[in-house]
């Protein structure tokens, strides 16, 4: 063994003894703390939390169902089939399956498990169109339109807009 | 892939996890390593502390970036520390750090000269105790003034007893590299030492026109680290 090799052993004896600092291990255990503090935060938002998802349907059938309601009291903007005839504009209907809370009329979703809209509609050849006044030889009705919640659609009632008798849905 | 790198390689994947025991554990492991390293790089005890503790911060906040493929996890330490050393190292010479070339404002007592009360007493009070005290400083002296990169491999080889193929992955450099640096920096420190060694491995070219340059490289306790 070279006299270098010897230096170098009783230098990295000496360094062995070394250890860090009481200083050095409470930098570390609260840089780890805070480290591992932000991780958890950081898991938690990205955790799928089904009530999330629950909210976030939610909101988007509610903003859905507001965006059709308002579409359909305005004359100007929403959906192109209400006109502003002169043919009176039946108000909002709510499914039999709704709260009590939605009734006369008012838009209150929830509970319900799904609203009814109203729309006029033109039959010609024996397709719907909604929007336009009728031609020749169409028809005018109102359709009562069904949405659930879990964002499923169905045609509840069909009414011809010139008379007040409801004609049920085949 | 070793028990032990196995082991470590495991505590990387429970800290990409959160896992602050898997943090505390590593740095159980190897902060004293890294601590030696740095010792030996910077020949200050505050440099030295302040590189291992940006070591883990570094792997805490990106241990993903830790490939098990590319080498072990003390391999990985390893190089974050010779990269924050780096940089020390050029905040120093930006800076007109002082030269540090011994440790003797932490050994010695700056208006006597002598050794401090708790440093002797850290020793068998006998002349052979601080004999070998002496030999050891020159020697710590004459690694901090080797160029960096024959510096760090004495401290990884000589000092840490790192395989060659674990200081070539830190240095991201062949075995054969490696081989080489250690031979000439024994040679350097032969001289520096007044040993006698062989005389080829004097003449021994450098390995690069960096050498001389950064054998003027030193690191200070002022300079700071972000």
């Amino acid at each position: 063994m070279s006299p270098v090799t010897d230096a170098l052993d009783e230098y990295a004896e000496s360094l062995r003894a070394e250890r860090p600092s009481a200083d050095l291990d409470g930098r570390l255990d609260a840089a780890i703390e805070s480290w591992a503090a932000e991780h958890r935060s950081r898991s938690v938002l990205r955790r799928p939390l089904p009530w999330v998802v629950a909210a976030a349907s939610v909101a988007a059938i509610a903003g859905g169902v507001a965006l059709l309601a308002s579409g359909k009291k305005s004359s100007d903007v929403g959906t192109p089939g209400v006109s502003a005839s002169a043919l009176p504009m039946p108000e909002l209907a709510v499914s039999p399956s709704v709260s009590p809370l939605s009734t006369g009329g008012q838009v209150s979703l929830f509970p319900a498990d799904g609203a009814v809209f109203r729309v006029k509609a033109n039959l010609a050849s024996a397709v719907l169109k909604t929007s336009g006044e009728p031609a020749d030889g169409e028809r005018q009705y109102w359709v009562d339109v069904r949405i659930a919640n879990d964002g499923t659609m169905r045609i509840m009632q069909v009414l011809p807009a010139e008379h007040s008798r409801i004609v049920p849905r085949e | 892939m070793t028990a032990l790198t196995a082991e470590d390689a495991e505590l990387v994947t429970r800290l990409r996890r959160g896992d602050a025991a898997a943090a505390r554990e590593l740095y159980q492991r190897h902060g004293a390593a890294l601590l030696r390293f740095g010792l030996a790089m910077s020949n200050c005890r505050q440099t030295a502390e302040d590189i291992v503790h940006d070591t883990f911060v570094e792997i805490l906040r990106h241990p993903v970036r830790f490939d098990p493929a590319r080498g072990s996890v003390i391999a990985y330490l390893f190089g974050i520390a010779r990269h924050r050393m780096s940089r020390v190292a050029r905040i120093s010479m930006r800076d007109g750090g002082a030269p540090l070339t011994s440790d003797e404002d932490v050994l010695v007592d700056p208006d006597t000269g002598l050794l401090d009360a708790g440093t002797a007493d850290s020793f068998e009070d006998t002349g052979d105790a601080i004999d070998r005290e002496r030999d050891i400083e020159r020697v710590r002296t004459a690694v901090f003034d080797l160029p960096r990169v024959h510096r760090e491999v004495i401290a990884l080889c000589d000092l840490e007893e790192l395989s060659y193929a674990t200081a070539a992955s830190i240095l991201g450099c062949p075995i054969g590299t490696i081989r080489s640096r250690l031979s000439r920096a024994r040679a350097l420190l032969a001289t520096r030492l007044d040993y006698a060694e062989p005389s080829s491995e004097e003449e021994e070219p450098a390995e690069s026109s960096n050498d001389v340059g950064e054998s003027a490289l030193s690191l200070s306790c002022r300079g700071s680290l972000t």
